[in-house]
């Protein structure tokens, strides 16, 4: 497993990141104990979880239910010095945590405080921002995105405000690095610039979705990423599943994402089954795995991509991991290239 | 006569003050200059300089071990946190902290 510097945090991390959105819902305790200890053994030392978390569906009741089954999983296994650990803040508007309210620097602080309980450890490697206040064009939002009711000014003095906080929680040893998600080019910008002119906490990381079927992040971000050495992480790294093919046809295996959100939260479109099929032929025609030429290709990007692999099993972690390592020949990429311009964005 | 042994002593004088032999040492410096020296020295030790909410500013560091496992404060250069048994972070540790002393022993403590 090869390991990389996360931005300028100072953090070394593996080349894939450990996702854990299922622990707590379609994961059960034991099952993503032993995900944790399979990506250990297979050199992965990065986590990334959210305080909202579990997902499909996210309930009030279940808040919080994957940092308590990581948090056991760190007490139990004394492994806290061998991980880099992520988690998140919850954007405003998400109506099963705090009722939607606005999140300011107190909420950030206190989410935080909680996280840390919830971890059983008293440091946040990289803690990180789920969404912008503001709003954002992420998650199918793309497809008619409007800034025009976002106010440039409370902007600047919603982020210099966090920054402040996430200044106090760094002082404090509470938090290590800070990173942004479902953020934009212009946000990440506005956000390094006003912690330049501040002295105050950089952005590291940008978790984004970015797939060989959600490519946003191509062009506007990648620059911003290599110019600013922020790393991508990108999340849901197989199209939610899409690409692993499973989906084919219509099918909807038993205890799949498909089965709790049937859209795949606006993945599954009229386009989508030939995008993946177009990328099968691919890996098909070169005698490779569909999952880990997906992977491989996000590994390969021109710019620094850390892609977040979650599973529902153990046996399929164990499959993607094969993943790390691989290097693609330039006619793979080159036929992937093809396959992107003919199925441009199916979602 | 008595005219050469005063343009001595004068020349011996100015001499004195060419030669510096005698000067008082620099004061230190205060106020803004002295400020703009931490700072400087801080960011020639890698360090970051940093408001502190109605405190002023600090040198804040990332020491090398920090986020490695750890037993015991002596095993890390600016102590060991307890819960996740590694190195600190940051130094300055502010705040109220629970560490582990020299001896494995949970501690608290308070830096404001």
């Amino acid at each position: 497993m090869k390991m990389l510097s996360l931005g300028q945090s100072g953090l070394t991390v593996s080349e894939y990141c450990l996702g854990t959105m299922t622990f707590g819902n379609q994961t059960g305790p034991a099952d993503a104990h032993a995900q944790i200890d399979a990506a250990l053994a297979a050199g992965v030392n990065f986590i990334d979880t959210a305080e909202m978390y579990p997902t499909q569906p996210v309930r009030a009741e279940t808040v919080g239910r994957t940092e308590e089954i990581i948090g056991d999983w760190l007490a139990t296994s004394g492994r806290r010095g061998e991980v880099v650990l992520a988690t998140k803040l919850t954007g405003t508007g998400q109506k099963m945590v705090r009722d939607g309210a606005p999140v300011n620097g107190a909420t950030l602080v206190a989410a935080a405080e909680a996280s840390l309980r919830r971890l059983k450890t008293d440091v946040i490697d990289l803690y990180q921002i789920h969404w912008p206040s503001r709003g954002s064009y992420h998650f199918r939002q793309n497809w008619g995105f409007s800034p025009a009711r976002q106010d440039r000014a409370a902007t600047v003095a919603h982020m210099t405000e966090m920054l402040e906080a996430l200044q106090g929680l760094v002082q404090a040893g509470k938090v290590r690095a800070f990173g942004l998600s479902n953020e934009s080019a212009w946000g990440t910008a506005l956000w390094l610039r006003l912690a330049e002119e501040h002295a105050l906490p950089r952005v590291v990381s940008v978790q984004n979705e970015y797939s060989l079927l959600c490519r946003l992040a191509d062009t506007d971000m990648a620059e911003l990423c290599h110019n600013e050495d922020v790393t991508l992480l990108a999340f849901s790294p197989l199209g939610a599943g899409l690409l692993t093919g499973k989906y084919a046809g219509g099918a909807v295996p038993d205890g799949s994402r498909k089965a709790a959100t049937p859209d795949l939260g606006g993945r599954v479109s009229p386009r989508v089954d030939a995008a993946v099929a177009a990328y099968h032929a691919v890996a098909r025609r070169h005698g490779l795995d569909p999952v880990r030429m997906a992977l491989a290709w996000t590994r390969a990007r021109p710019f620094p991509v850390i892609p977040i692999l979650g599973a529902t099993t153990r046996a399929q972690l164990d499959h993607a991991l094969g993943a790390a390592g691989m290097i693609l020949p330039p006619e793979v990429m080159a036929e992937l290239d093809a396959t992107h311009r003919a199925h441009p964005m199916p979602y | 006569m008595r005219r050469l042994p005063l343009c001595l002593l004068i020349l011996t004088a100015l001499a004195g003050c060419g030669m510096g032999k005698n000067a008082p040492p620099p004061l230190p410096p205060v106020g803004a200059a002295s400020v703009a020296l931490s700072k400087a020295a801080c960011d020639r030790g890698g360090g970051q300089w940093a408001g502190t909410a109605g405190k002023g500013m600090l040198c804040f560091r990332t020491p090398a071990d920090a986020g490695k496992s750890c037993d015991r404060g002596n095993q890390c250069s600016a102590g060991c946190l307890a819960k996740s048994h590694t190195c600190a972070p940051i130094t300055p540790l502010l705040g109220c902290q629970q560490l582990l002393d020299d001896y494995g022993q949970t501690v608290t403590q308070c830096v404001s």
